[in-house]
């Protein structure tokens, strides 16, 4: 309720100023450059086999947008959960205002005080599937499905990717400039993640650790501004 | 316009403030340390802490609603599990470790033996998904909560909200958690004045104080740090504690070092519960402690007490049985769950 109205505040005194233009990012989810849809059937060049997908989730934190007159702009302080399966989890809800966009950073996955503070509510509630139960912490990025590459009963590969002590803190901070000055559009491709996994070999990843940490690189190198 | 704006937002704020402050069912005794639980991101309120009990009772929180919380800590345990060296869950699946007490959880750092939970907000969420314990998801537990009008006007009633939440549900179960103070054995009224030791008892505290008091310490006899007590590894269970957690060689066979209080309560004792009794345990400490490197400092060197030594320090341990807290009503099951079970 507070953390309304303080936005509903800051919205309103934001707007008040005629040279602020609201500023919207995104997140588009794809495969081999077309958009991602769960379920379907795609066929991976790297794996020269199919693949399917059955989750893509991962936190993003501590957005800022920076402009040209102010240098930052913090979304919320709270950590947004985008999910493939919810189309509306991919457009950041809380819009504000900004002169220009130059660039934007955001930490992919969830930082290490949300780590320890106990039940949250909002995106980071942990009826959503990202908290670990059996040893505390949040999942900062989750890839499920299957493809017949994967030994694994069903062909299934799991990769939950999370972490939050040294020396295995997986959260990843990724910093971009933006050429447009519209709107802010990240994209991840999820091919350009299963080329440089071993899914053949290494296909549950399910805590903190050296594997989590190795992967947590290669999702962060996947992330990009859409030209 | 402004002005209006600010002054609206304000006056929300003041009421708002108001609103959640209530008034805590929680004490803190005099004598304890400042407790470790963040309770302004989760203010105590009444209604929170009797829906946290409907909870706690309630076998709603399993996947076939046959365990609750309560199965594996009952009230009249000290909120242990009794006669079980090793807990069992659901479908009498027998869990891997014994169930510990639940008391002064406000005063603990981290949860379960191996520390692997860092607040106590998310413990609950361990046992209800484990598929050895309730086998249940957080999602489903709140599936089956939202159909019961019984608790969607408690859930309202404790956090003003329609929506029943994973957070809230979780916040609840803290809530009555934190009420299970114990705090009020024989010791604590010594130690507050009212009361005094036997001859006997103050010789077993002076015992307590030179061997033990290091690891448990008063008053509120742990200070939940993990350690090697010198218990050879079971080759079936093959729990390793708090090494499995962090990784690290050094921290292998540690457990955390449970309190002292209400032990009368509690059998059987350790991590998997190998001792019955608390004449094995004192055996142990006494002269059973295997001697390698891995054994933590503190119990290096045998304690070797002889028979009357050993009957004054049990004399003085059992000062610290808290009959009070272990049998309030307060704390029992609430019988709201009865007519919720009709509709």
């Amino acid at each position: 309720m507070k953390k309304i109205l303080l936005l509903l505040v800051i919205a309103v005194s934001a707007q008040l100023r005629a040279d602020m233009r609201p500023v919207r990012v995104e997140f588009q989810l794809k495969f081999n450059n077309e958009t991602l849809q769960l379920g379907k059937k795609y066929y991976s060049n790297t794996l020269k086999d199919s693949i399917s997908f059955e989750t893509l989730k991962f936190y993003i934190s501590r957005v800022i947008v920076n402009g040209e007159l102010h240098s930052g702009a913090p979304f919320s302080p709270e950590a947004f959960l985008i999910d493939a399966e919810n189309p509306k989890s991919q457009i950041l809800q809380n819009s504000f205002y900004l002169d220009s966009v130059l660039g934007i950073s955001f930490l992919l996955g969830v930082d290490s005080m949300a780590n320890v503070s106990g039940a949250m509510g909002g995106d980071l509630d942990p009826m959503f599937g990202m908290y670990w139960a059996w040893q505390s912490g949040y999942i900062n990025f989750k890839l499920e499905g299957y493809t017949n590459s994967c030994p694994s009963p069903k062909h299934q590969f799991q990769y939950h990717i999370g972490g939050y002590l040294p020396p295995y803190a997986s959260s990843r901070a990724l910093n971009f400039e933006v050429e447009n000055t519209g709107n802010v559009v990240v994209e991840f491709d999820v091919e350009k993640l299963i080329s440089q996994l071993n899914i053949q070999e290494q296909y549950e990843v399910m805590g903190p650790g050296n594997a989590a940490m190795d992967i947590s690189k290669k999702v962060a190198s996947v992330f990009k501004i859409k030209e | 316009m402004k002005i209006r704006v600010v002054l609206l937002v304000f006056l929300s704020f003041l009421i708002f403030s108001f609103y959640t402050g209530g008034i805590g069912e929680i004490y803190f005794p005099k004598h304890f340390p400042k407790p470790e639980y963040s309770f302004s991101s989760n203010p105590i309120n009444s209604k929170a802490v009797a829906l946290g009990r409907m909870l706690f009772y309630d076998p709603i929180l399993s996947k076939n609603n046959s365990i609750s919380c309560a199965s594996c800590h009952s009230p009249y345990n000290s909120f242990a599990h009794s006669d079980h060296a090793l807990s069992h869950g659901i479908f009498d699946s027998m869990g891997d470790r014994n169930a510990p007490a639940l008391f002064n959880l406000a005063w603990q750092k981290s949860f379960m033996w191996d520390g692997a939970i860092n607040h106590l907000d998310v413990q609950a969420l361990a046992p209800i998904t484990n598929a050895k314990e309730m086998a249940e998801s957080l999602v489903g537990v709140i599936e089956k909560l939202r159909k019961k009008e019984m608790y969607r006007t408690a859930f309202f009633a404790a956090f003003n909200d329609t929506v029943i939440t994973g957070e809230y549900v979780l916040k609840a179960l803290s809530q009555f958690q934190l009420t299970l103070i114990s705090a009020n054995a024989k010791f604590d009224r010594v130690a507050l004045g009212k009361e005094q030791f036997t001859h006997q008892e103050k010789k077993g505290y002076k015992l307590f104080l030179k061997h033990c008091n290091s690891c448990h310490t008063q008053p509120l006899f742990s200070n939940y740090q993990f350690k090697n007590n010198g218990l050879p590894l079971d080759s079936v269970l093959m729990d390793f504690g708090r090494g499995a957690i962090t990784q690290k060689g050094s921290d292998s066979m540690l457990f955390k070092v449970p309190s002292l209080r209400n032990l009368s309560f509690t059998a059987p004792y350790m991590h998997d519960g190998r001792f019955k009794k608390l004449g094995d345990v004192m055996a142990h400490y006494n002269s059973g402690i295997l001697s390698n490197n891995m054994v933590s400092k503190e119990l290096k060197k045998p304690l070797k007490l002889n028979a009357d030594d050993r009957v004054d320090l049990i004399a003085f341990l059992l000062t610290l049985n808290d009959k009070e807290f272990v049998f309030d009503p307060k704390h029992q099951y609430p019988k709201e769950i009865l007519s919720a079970s009709k509709d």
